[in-house]
């Protein structure tokens, strides 16, 4: 019983596991782990005042439990994941199929279900050499942090390993993964002074050049099986969270109605919709209703948008604007992605009387030849302080 | 003696500790590996039938006042069916009992002891039940009354936090694996209320006869919802365990629960009250097959009989090798044996007992009748 004891200060705590595809082997696992605070006092005196809360230990392995114990054989502490927040697998080795890596994690009593997945553009093992926040010295905390800015943003859902491993298993619908990168990887890909940039295209990867490199969560990383096979921008994560019910809040510039050069911004409190299938001759017929809550953001000098006329046109353009999106989304992931990410199984399933003839049917294989109908209804209830400007 | 008297509420958490027990480990799970998604409707079915049958329990007990079924088999075939009786509950709870221990401690030393040696956490468990035996089946009783009621809102609170994760459309589709597996072979799933084999012994305990039948009841209305909350709320929440993956599953769901930011593993204070359930569950197992022991070999004191019923359990947690094994008695050797000794067999012999006592009366009354007509 003894043996099985460990004080804190004979650990060493994982926050973060990066998994990228192996040069000599199947996999090169990274593992952050945290520096007890002596012992940062310690290399603080000999480095810089930018020095990190967390070092990177990597390893090449044919498996995840083969790496742990490498890492535990040269590591003067045990290596312990109890407070690991991310699981980041490269986009190579996510392009490959990561199903059997899910399984083995889940597998694992140390980690825990609610660790998030991410997808990262980039390699893991420099996702996590770039994961530094300007304002949290704490690696475990900064990542935690990292994740629950998609409540603000809804630029990107928290995907767990529960998650993960029950879309994996799911006959309703497929898996998804945040999708991450680190800002100004590559300077071609930034535009940030180039104004025809709407947050349309926003996505990992594309954000402005900082001087620091940091980490950076946007938009969705989508599977059929355990493959990667597309990624979702900013934009269509919003809809994925509208059509899926898991929306919170998201601020959306559209056209303005008044001004064709012009964007006007609407803070979304609320959005619910109503989704059905029905099987027709065979095929999916799936029917969206979406009702939209928002408030207006922007304000001009010289507009007066509050009008009964002119709310009723912006509510129209939002409309308009949002029913396009939502179409885009369902026919990129039921044709081109072929991966049915928001679950519409659950709604057809009830056709079915027994899970054989579910499984016969077969839905992940039939959303690729679904059509879709949907509907939106947006209402602007009010602005904020500035009612009415002249 | 009448110390030992239970009043309706000590009886029935008496009862469901055994349900309880099985419901913890793996028991929703093999329910949703047979029937799948109809897992609930099979559990509504299943707890219909048992209503019905505990109505004819009772019936056929209501002859029987005060008497528990070692007396009606004692009625039906003499000290020899008594004895064979008694063999019977003493050895298969013992063995289930055993198992199912040894099941929880590989569970504990999966995920908190690595290093531990799981004989050594079965001795833990088994010196406290003898321990507490010691001290009196009274303090068994209160202590368990008490615990079962941690664990009835544990289970809420297990269902009630993972609310909002859950798909209420996996109860789709609605006949799951089939109308035959919902129905007809789903039948067997009735062993999952195999804890009720204490309706059969508890009759003489009550403090008043009359409480039976509301013992009987409101221990299937509790072991019901139990079963039903925790069959749900691992059938919404995880797709998978329909597929036939087989895992820790109430476990599992307790670990995806998230009370807000600061209480996130929670699932350390659910593994501190199931301990205590299983403790729970141990003692009145001991208890109570030594409460029987002791009436049918009219032994003077209970001390001895506890430590053998104590080294009977240690046997049991021997004889399975490893984890597939102990699956496969739960699975299976459990199952059909809590079917032939609660549906079966001691429901036959409750049988003969009742048609016996009729005739019995029938002749009596005859004769009576007789000797009333031959007088006047």
């Amino acid at each position: 019983m003894a043996n099985g004891v460990n004080s804190i200060d004979e650990l060493a705590y994982v926050v973060a596991i990066g998994f990228d595809v192996g040069e000599n082997s199947d996999l090169k696992i990274s593992f952050q782990i945290n520096m007890p605070t002596s012992a940062k006092e310690q290399s603080s005196d000999s480095e810089s005042s930018e020095s990190s809360s967390s070092v990177i230990n990597t390893v090449e392995c044919n498996s995840f439990d083969i790496g742990v114990s490498l890492l535990n054989s040269y590591l003067s502490k045990k290596v312990n994941m109890t407070h690991c927040k991310y699981l980041i697998f490269s986009e190579e080795l996510a392009s490959k199929g990561i199903g059997n890596y899910i399984y083995s994690l889940k597998n694992n009593v140390e980690i825990r279900p609610t660790c998030n997945i991410l997808i990262s553009k980039c390699g893991a093992n420099y996702f996590l050499e770039n994961s530094k926040s300007v304002i949290d010295e704490v690696a475990a905390k900064y990542f935690s942090l990292e994740t629950s800015s998609e409540k603000n943003t809804s630029y990107t859902e928290a995907v767990t390993l529960k998650d993960f491993f029950c879309d994996l298993s799911d006959t309703f619908g497929s898996p998804y993964a945040i999708l991450g990168s680190v800002n100004g990887l590559e300077s071609n890909n930034v535009s940030g002074t180039d104004s025809s940039l709407n947050d349309k295209e926003y996505t990992a990867k594309e954000s402005d050049e900082n001087n620091q490199k940091n980490i950076e969560n946007l938009g969705l990383a989508i599977f059929k099986e355990d493959k990667l096979i597309g990624e979702l921008s900013g934009l269509e994560t919003i809809i994925h969270l509208i059509l899926s019910n898991n929306f919170q809040n998201a601020t959306v510039n559209i056209p303005s109605p008044f001004n064709d050069s012009d964007f006007i911004s609407l803070y979304i409190y609320s959005a619910k919709s109503k989704n059905s299938v029905q099987i027709l001759n065979g095929t999916p017929y799936i029917k969206c209703n979406v009702d939209l809550q928002m408030k207006l953001l922007t304000s001009s000098q010289s507009a007066n948008y509050m009008t009964t006329e002119n709310k009723k046109l912006i509510e129209e353009y939002a409309n308009s604007y949002f029913l396009a999106h939502i179409n885009n989304y369902l026919y990129k992931t039921s044709k081109e992605f072929q991966s049915d990410i928001c679950k519409f199984g659950k709604y057809a399933v009830k056709h079915f009387l027994t899970w054989n003839s579910w499984t016969e049917y077969d839905w992940l294989n039939k959303y690729q030849d679904a059509f879709f109908k949907a509907d939106i209804r947006s209402n602007l209830s009010s602005s904020y302080l500035i009612m009415e400007t002249k | 003696m009448n110390s030992d008297k239970l009043n309706a509420i000590e009886a029935t958490f008496l009862v469901i500790i055994v349900t309880l027990a099985h419901i913890i480990l793996n028991l929703p799970n093999t329910i949703l590996s047979s029937v799948g998604s109809s897992a609930i409707i099979n559990v509504l079915y299943i707890s219909f039938l048992i209503f019905i049958f505990f109505l004819i329990v009772n019936k056929l007990f209501s002859s029987f006042p005060g008497k528990d079924i070692l007396d009606v088999s004692e009625y039906v075939g003499g000290k020899t069916l008594k004895i064979i009786t008694n063999i019977l509950y003493t050895l298969s709870l013992t063995f289930t009992c055993g198992i199912l221990i040894l099941d929880f401690s590989e569970m504990l030393k999966l995920i908190y002891f690595p290093d531990a040696v799981v004989p050594f956490i079965v001795g833990i468990f088994l010196l406290t039940a003898v321990i507490v035996n010691k001290i009196g089946f009274k303090n068994v009783v209160k202590v368990n009354t008490l615990i079962v009621f941690v664990v009835l809102i544990a289970v809420v609170i297990v269902f009630a936090a993972s609310f909002s994760h859950v798909d209420f459309q996996r109860i789709f589709p609605i006949m799951g694996k089939g109308i035959n597996e919902t129905f007809f072979s789903g039948i067997l799933n009735i062993y999952a209320f195999a804890g009720l084999i204490y309706l059969y012994l508890i009759k003489p305990n009550l403090r008043n006869e009359k409480d039976y039948k509301k013992v009987g009841i409101a221990s299937i209305i509790l072991s019901s919802l139990y079963l039903l909350l925790s069959v749900a709320s691992l059938l919404f929440l995880f797709p998978f365990l329909t597929t036939g993956t087989e895992t820790l599953s109430v476990y599992m769901s307790t670990r995806a629960i998230k009370l807000g930011k600061f209480f996130e593993r929670t699932d350390a204070l659910f593994i501190l009250v199931w301990i205590f359930a299983f403790l729970s569950y141990l003692s009145v197992i001991i208890s109570y097959l030594t409460k029987i022991n002791k009436k049918v070999w009219n032994a003077k004191h209970s001390s001895p009989i506890i430590y053998i019923i104590a080294l009977l359990t240690l046997i049991a947690t021997l004889i399975p090798t490893n984890s597939t094994q102990i699956r496969f008695i739960e699975d299976h050797i459990y199952k059909y044996l809590s079917l032939f000794l609660v549906f079966g067999y001691s429901f036959v012999i409750l049988l003969i007992g009742y048609f016996k006592k009729n005739n019995y009366m029938a002749k009596r009354r005859k004769t009576r009748k007789s000797i009333i007509k031959i007088n006047n």
